[in-house]
């Protein structure tokens, strides 16, 4: 019994969940005097007699662990002593986030940490559930590594980049960043362009999409003076963007994308938004104030609403087929759009609102601003009037420019199968309720190359018409655009991805 | 079926598709082609967007085969250079062996970030490279025309009538560019530098 109840501690790995190690050491319950004690000791102990007194102090040891477990058990790790060979199953402990260790023996309840820690070992591309939540400034309840991530952007002046969440990162900087984020850690002068990506993706896509590290350009320069900051600075914005686009579903998801289609004003919108279970709602609701903040600084980083929901959209969804998805992405920038620019004008509307309405410091951590913020309020209001001016100009430009928005995918969508027949009749608007999982950059390109899938099929012409077509003097390229600015992706995902399409891509050739 | 914009012609046509990070100038790039404007707005491209463009060229019927691809990067600045690389490996996936041009965008811009003797990935690659300016319109039809021959296996195709472009935005430094494209002459000759794809500073 000695044995079976101190093995634990023989497992450094179990300090803060011993309990769990229960379940993994076999199940025999046959008592202690059936090992063999030699196999236990002989490495370090050959004597008879010095196995005898270590087993004695052992007990002893582990008596006094019942009382002090913490103390003992440093003392008894020390000692270096085989594993245990006979483990008994004394009880089931399982973990929750929320209530922490459950079935726990008494004894063992001092060890558990007061504050339940998070489940998860990674911050990226893990439900929003399992991680470890902050209150933002609004009461939204969302993810710590957001709002540092955010910290981390505003306080790097991620808020006047040029092209702040367009820009791409650095492909070989995420992994380490990543790296670094997955184990709480904000890097040190890690670039806005890189968080930006990471917020950006946390949305939803739950492969791929290297970070994106924007600055790239002459422009930060003239405010940047290291360039090894400023591509630091990139990283951060890219891995902000990132991060939604991970979740294992899209915030949206919950929507079906009928609902998002048709929500027409913004009014509309906000209904909608109401329909969204309370985790999703809080992440958006951030997620939406974050962008309207990018928004207000649109003079300098050329960002407005339309393109920063556009930059946004398609991580905030996951759908299986590319061409949906490319399409539905333009229905979810507006909805995105038409939610930031009732935001702005909520900010202008409620100037006397003691929450100020342009945020520029980070939360820390317990979602508290910091002490710095009440000197920016005033500024920022003071900035706001103006700027709220500007906003309201554009709104009847920006709806305007929805309506074409959505006029011109659908006659897109119309042109894409005019007869109704072919393979891509389930890509019109009205069937768009097809159920994605994911959908991304990657599946934007091959959605053109999925075009022309049905292209061929349909009997218009393929090569061989080519040379048998007539003798114009002309030749027309189709050109494909892909879209960089919704990021790349990185490359296994992708090639796990490309590879499910390759009928698609070969129906291409 | 065919992709949004697409329409069926009668003529040899081929699909090309550009890839590059943000903000390298895609969109402003196959604008010009089309309308002749230099595109100013600031405002990225969702998914993806399909244009006809047609060239006129001194030839007949040429048979042209399969697809090509442009992969665009942004000589002002670096990391998307360095995200050539990347962009090249996932076409590679999806279209083994179609001829790709490397185009770098911006060279009006006198403070660039990747100098001509830089650019060496499509040296390693194999692929064709052009220093263009949507906005100068220097070199604006040598990546549409080279991937045109490619195509088409007649090294004789030019194109007889160019589109009609708006005026350049601005003038490129043509002695500048000269001086560029001679070290890009001159780093051909240069052994390669043995490092990894990605290790461009």
């Amino acid at each position: 019994m000695t044995e079976v109840l101190h093995s634990p501690s023989h497992y450094p790995r179990t300090s803060s969940s011993s309990s769990l190690a229960y379940e993994e050491r076999e199940g025999d319950s046959s008592p202690v005097t059936d090992c063999d004690p030699d196999e236990e000791v002989n490495d370090k102990q050959p004597s008879r007699t010095d196995q005898l007194s270590l087993l004695a102090l052992l007990v002893t040891l582990f008596r006094k662990s019942l009382i002090a477990c913490k103390s003992d058990r440093r003392e008894l790790c020390s000692m270096e002593i085989g594993w245990p060979t006979n483990v008994r199953h004394v009880a089931h402990v399982t973990f929750d986030r929320f209530n922490g260790f459950l079935g726990l023996p008494v004894e063992f309840e001092p060890e558990v940490p007061r504050r339940a820690p998070s489940a998860s070992t990674t911050v990226f591309g893990v439900s929003t559930e399992s991680m470890q939540l902050s209150y933002d400034s609004r009461g939204n309840s969302v993810p710590t590594i957001l709002l540092l991530m955010q910290g981390h952007l505003y306080a790097q002046g991620g808020l006047r980049a040029e092209g702040i969440f367009r820009i791409n990162a650095e492909n070989s900087q995420e992994e380490i960043v990543r790296d670094q984020l997955n184990r709480g850690v904000i890097p040190e002068g890690v670039d806005v362009h890189s968080l930006a990506g990471l917020i950006k993706s946390s949305a939803g896509y739950s492969d791929h999409q290297h970070p994106h590290l924007p600055l790239a350009s002459s422009q930060y320069n003239l405010w940047l003076p290291a360039l090894q900051y400023d591509r630091l600075f990139l990283m951060e914005h890219d891995f902000t963007k990132a991060w939604f686009r991970e979740l294992p579903t899209g915030v949206l998801d919950s929507l079906s994308p009928e609902q998002v289609i048709q929500c027409q004003t913004e009014d509309e919108c906000a209904e909608l938004v109401r329909l969204l279970p309370p985790i999703e709602a809080a992440l958006l609701d951030w997620a939406i104030n974050l962008m309207a903040d990018v928004v207000q600084h649109e003079d300098l980083n050329k960002m407005n609403a339309r393109n920063i929901a556009m930059v946004f959209a398609p991580n905030m969804t996951q759908m299986a087929d590319p061409l949906t998805a490319l399409m539905y992405a333009v229905q979810v920038m507006n909805f995105l759009k038409m939610l930031i620019l009732r935001t702005l004008r909520e900010r202008k509307d409620s100037v006397v609102d003691p929450w100020p309405s342009r945020r520029l410091e980070p939360y820390d951590e317990n979602g508290h601003q910091s002490s710095s913020q009440t000197c920016i309020k005033d500024t920022a209001l003071e900035d706001e009037e103006t700027e709220q001016e500007l906003i309201g100009e554009k709104l009847n430009e920006d709806n305007n420019s929805i309506n074409e928005e959505v006029k011109r995918f659908t006659g897109s969508v119309e042109k894409l199968n005019p007869d109704g027949n072919g393979p891509c009749a389930t890509l019109a608007p009205v069937d768009i309720s097809s159920n994605g999982t994911e959908a991304d950059r990657v599946n934007s390109e091959t959605a053109g190359v999925q075009g022309n899938t049905g292209k061929s099929k349909t009997g218009h012409p393929s090569n061989s018409n080519f040379n048998k077509g007539s003798r114009k003097a002309n030749g027309q390229q189709h050109v494909i655009q892909a879209a960089g600015p919704i990021e790349k992706s990185k490359g296994i995902g992708k090639l796990s991805r490309m590879n499910s399409r390759m009928e698609l891509i070969e129906a291409w050739r | 079926m065919a992709l949004p914009n697409q329409q069926t012609v009668d003529y040899p046509s081929f699909k090309l598709v550009i890839v590059g990070d943000g903000g390298t100038g895609k969109t402003t790039f196959v604008k010009r082609h089309l309308t002749g404007e230099f595109e100013k707005k600031y405002e990225p491209t969702i998914g993806v967007e399909v244009h006809p463009l047609d060239f006129t060229t001194n030839c007949g019927p040429i048979s042209i085969h399969g697809q090509c691809a442009i992969i665009m990067f942004d000589v002002t600045a670096r990391l998307t250079y360095k995200n050539v690389p990347t962009w090249h490996r996932d076409l590679c996936r999806v279209c083994e062996n179609i001829p790709i041009v490397l185009c770098g965008n911006k060279v009006d811009v006198k403070n660039r970030q990747v100098k001509a003797k830089q650019v060496t990935f499509h040296r390693k690659k194999n692929l064709q490279y052009y220093e263009i300016s949507a906005k100068s319109n220097y070199n604006f039809e040598k990546p549409f025309l080279y991937l045109a021959r490619k195509l088409s296996g007649n090294a004789d195709v030019h194109f007889v009538a160019a589109p009609a472009l708006a005026p350049p935005e601005v003038q490129i430094d043509l002695a500048e560019q000269a001086k560029h494209e001679a070290e890009l002459l001159s780093a051909a000759a240069q052994p390669l530098p043995d490092d990894d794809d990605d290790a461009f500073e």
